[in-house]
């Protein structure tokens, strides 16, 4: 069973005669189409409306010649007179523009979802009339179609068939409880009911779950500026709560939904901005890390005062793009560089951190920075279930 | 500028052949039906048609409103719909009308909203009593009109001059006149002066969001505390910029309060191999703002600072509201004497 399905309903009487799916939605076609022929047969045989024309039609038909024709000739007149015909498709003509009419309602209160989506949407839901198929793959949230639309909107009954790669959050409209859907075999393309009264949340593709903090400049206390070319993170998911056949489905908390909603839009530039400027600063109060002070000589702790007491420069992470007032006055700072002693406060050097040599402190900056980072996104965003984790630093120019 | 919304095409074909089928389903068979007790059974059908037809329809649609009153005042929100030439149902995403509703001056009347999860409207009726109305399918009392939204998602935005935008440098060319006016405008938003009279321009980088970890009442709570602010200001609308606006205000008070006690030659050096004085009065900022009432402030030099700035009037009393701010740079404009 679906575990969306799984809620506890209140009318159970309500629920059961409007409750959506295949098996149901055909008893209801069969149903009203029996209802529709005994009230018909009600209407023909006891003549409660008879119209001023009934007369004049009775002249059109002949007067029977045998037992057969006498017995069409009865029907004819019961079943396709007018006072019939017009008392029996009367309800029907009305039970179908009611629906036309909440079609074009919805369509107006959604004017992305077409029409025909909404025609197709009632008709579904009463009767089953057709199986809707939908496709997400990767890349869907870029150009959003008609139909996922609809499915964003209106929500189930659909099947949604996604690729392995994807991971959805579906949202009960009724309860408004979140859950996280994703597949459990890594290379099937899956298929998901999705039920009535489900709408698709958000959709968020796997390479949407990545992301790549680019340019990260950073200066130390003896002017020395790092540039690192690249970190590349990854949102993950805590273990699974339910697992079934095909893929995995797990409660999150509203807070979880809506950052997760947030990495497939637009929206995701947010995340992005606050990721690189938690990073931004981590590492600047974290310098020691990447330029390990091991290798700069102890003399350096004498030097460092007299230049500070030379003249005042930038030290603060921000101060790359200081004002050229400041650029201007530094003058005398900039050429203490050109004659300098401590020549390994100047040099280029680019390396690469994942090297074996740093591995170790590779190791230690991945985890303190992602342990950073997770605090800092709990702290801000209070996800409960997502967690993030660095899967590569890139090279790392220090420029002295 | 008055301006009101017109009837579509389609919407005028709607009208002519409802208005067409009345005529040949209601009205003419009340002419050729024999006695008066025909013309009461074919009401009385029409009737008992319409109303089951609603019913059976209604229930499928999942946002509708389950109780029986939910389900009434649902058909005649629809019915009410067909007839009005303005669109009375709207629906309300990230904080925003999918129409320009604020900006028609003769308010269109409203039969429901469609409010999504992360939206909080606030809608107020003639007497002046207001109320918040919640996600989902939210019916529209006679006499209410909107009055504030916003969105309670993430938010991010830039306080004072753009990261890489020097404001001290005067001489950019290809920048027409509203650039250089948008230009002063940001810089005027956090330009400030040290202890030692030196101006001092900051970018900040700013992200808020509503999503503290509050029941749904002090939610409503909060929104109505927020719309009252704004209310008795005059503003009404969309109140996210407004909200970005008194945000960045309120870090620039405190930024300044701080500053006041700095010289520019206390910015540029280190007090400590790790922390700058600049992480420091971020530190206390990042505090100070999301300092609440009853709230607790472990630390006694923020909570003289706080104390010293009065109160950060009203975020202090916004509960769910959560604030972070980051330097993005800073820019000084005259020479360390």
């Amino acid at each position: 069973m679906n575990p969306v399905n799984q809620q506890k309903k209140k009318n159970p009487i309500k629920d059961q005669l409007f409750i959506v799916n295949k098996p149901a939605g055909k008893l209801r076609l069969i149903l009203i189409m029996l209802l529709f022929l005994i009230y018909w047969t009600i209407v023909a045989q006891t003549k409660i409306a008879p119209l001023a024309i009934t007369e004049n039609f009775l002249a059109l038909i002949p007067t029977p010649t045998n037992f057969t024709s006498g017995i069409l000739r009865d029907i004819i007149l019961r079943y396709f007179s007018p006072s019939t015909i017009i008392f029996t498709v009367t309800p029907l003509i009305i039970f179908l523009s009611v629906k036309k009419m909440i079609s074009r309602y919805l369509h107006s209160l959604f004017p992305s979802t077409g029409l025909k989506e909404t025609e197709q949407y009632l008709s579904n839901c009463a009767f089953s009339f057709c199986n809707r198929d939908f496709h997400i793959h990767e890349g869907v949230h870029i150009e959003p179609q008609i139909n996922q639309e609809h499915l964003k909107f209106l929500g189930g009954p659909a099947n949604i068939n996604f690729s392995p790669s994807s991971t959805f959050i579906i949202q009960n409209i009724n309860n408004r409880g979140f859950l996280l859907i994703s597949s459990n075999y890594p290379g099937n393309t899956e298929n998901f009911p999705l039920s009535h009264g489900d709408i698709i949340y958000a959709v968020i593709p796997k390479s949407n779950r990545q992301m790549l903090l680019k340019n990260l400049k950073i200066q130390d206390k003896y002017q020395r500026t790092t540039n690192i070319n690249l970190i590349n993170l990854l949102f993950f998911f805590n273990k699974s709560q339910k697992i079934s056949a095909a893929f995995i489905s797990r409660k999150i908390s509203v807070h979880d939904a809506r950052f997760l909603s947030y990495l497939g839009y637009a929206s995701r530039n947010i995340i992005h901005h606050f990721l690189h400027d938690e990073t931004q600063n981590f590492l600047n109060n974290n310098t020691s890390m990447i330029f390990n002070d091991k290798s700069i000589p102890s003399s350096i702790n004498h030097v460092h005062e007299k230049i500070l007491d030379i003249a005042p420069k930038k030290l603060h992470k921000n101060y790359a793009e200081t004002a050229p007032a400041i650029i201007d006055k530094s003058r005398g700072v900039n050429r203490k560089h050109k004659h300098s002693r401590y020549t390994f406060l100047k040099k280029i050097s680019v390396f690469s951190i994942n090297a074996k040599d740093d591995e170790d402190d590779c190791k230690h900056l991945i985890i303190e920075l992602s342990n950073h980072l997770n605090e800092q996104l709990k702290s801000f965003f209070h996800i409960s279930t997502i967690h993030i984790s660095i899967i590569e630093i890139g090279k790392i120019t220090i420029n002295g | 500028m008055e301006s009101s919304p017109q009837p579509s095409k389609s919407r005028i074909v709607q009208n002519y052949l409802i208005f067409a089928l009345a005529i040949i389903l209601i009205i003419f068979p009340f002419y050729i039906l024999k006695s008066i007790s025909s013309a009461v059974l074919f009401l009385f059908l029409i009737l008992i048609s319409v109303g089951s037809s609603f019913f059976f329809w209604v229930n499928f649609v999942p946002f509708f409103p389950e109780s029986i009153s939910g389900v009434i005042s649902t058909i005649q929100t629809l019915i009410l719909s067909i007839f009005r030439s303005t669109k009375s149902i709207y629906h309300i995403q990230a904080g925003k009308f999918d129409n320009d509703y604020f900006v028609i001056q003769n308010k269109p009347k409203l039969g429901a909203l469609l409010i999504d999860e992360n939206s909080v409207v606030i809608v107020i009726n003639n007497g002046g009593k207001k109320r918040v109305c919640s996600p989902g399918y939210q019916f529209i009392n006679t006499g209410e009109q909107v009055l504030h939204t916003f969105d309670m998602g993430f938010h991010h935005f830039y306080w004072g001059p753009l990261e890489t935008e020097n404001p001290f440098n005067n001489h950019i060319p290809d920048l027409n006149l509203n650039q250089i006016h948008l230009r002063a405008l940001r810089v005027a938003q956090t330009k400030c002066q040290t202890k030692d009279e030196i101006s001092v321009v900051p970018s900040f980088s700013i992200f808020y969001d509503f999503s503290s970890l509050a029941g749904k009442k002090q939610l409503e709570e909060m929104s109505l505390n927020i719309s009252n602010h704004f209310f008795a200001s005059n503003i009404n609308g969309e109140l996210q910029i407004e909200i970005n606006k008194l945000i960045g205000e309120r870090v620039t008070k405190i930024w300044k309060v701080l500053l006041k006690k700095t010289n520019v030659k206390q910015i540029l050096s280190p007090t400590d191999q790790n922390l700058s004085l600049m992480n420091m009065h971020l530190l206390s900022i990042n505090t100070i703002i999301n300092t609440k009432i009853a709230g607790d402030t472990s630390d006694s030099h923020i909570l003289k600072e706080f104390n010293k700035l009065g109160n950060i009037k009203p975020l202090e009393q916004w509960g769910a509201l959560n604030i972070r701010v980051f330097l993005n740079n800073l820019w000084i404009q005259q020479e360390v004497p």
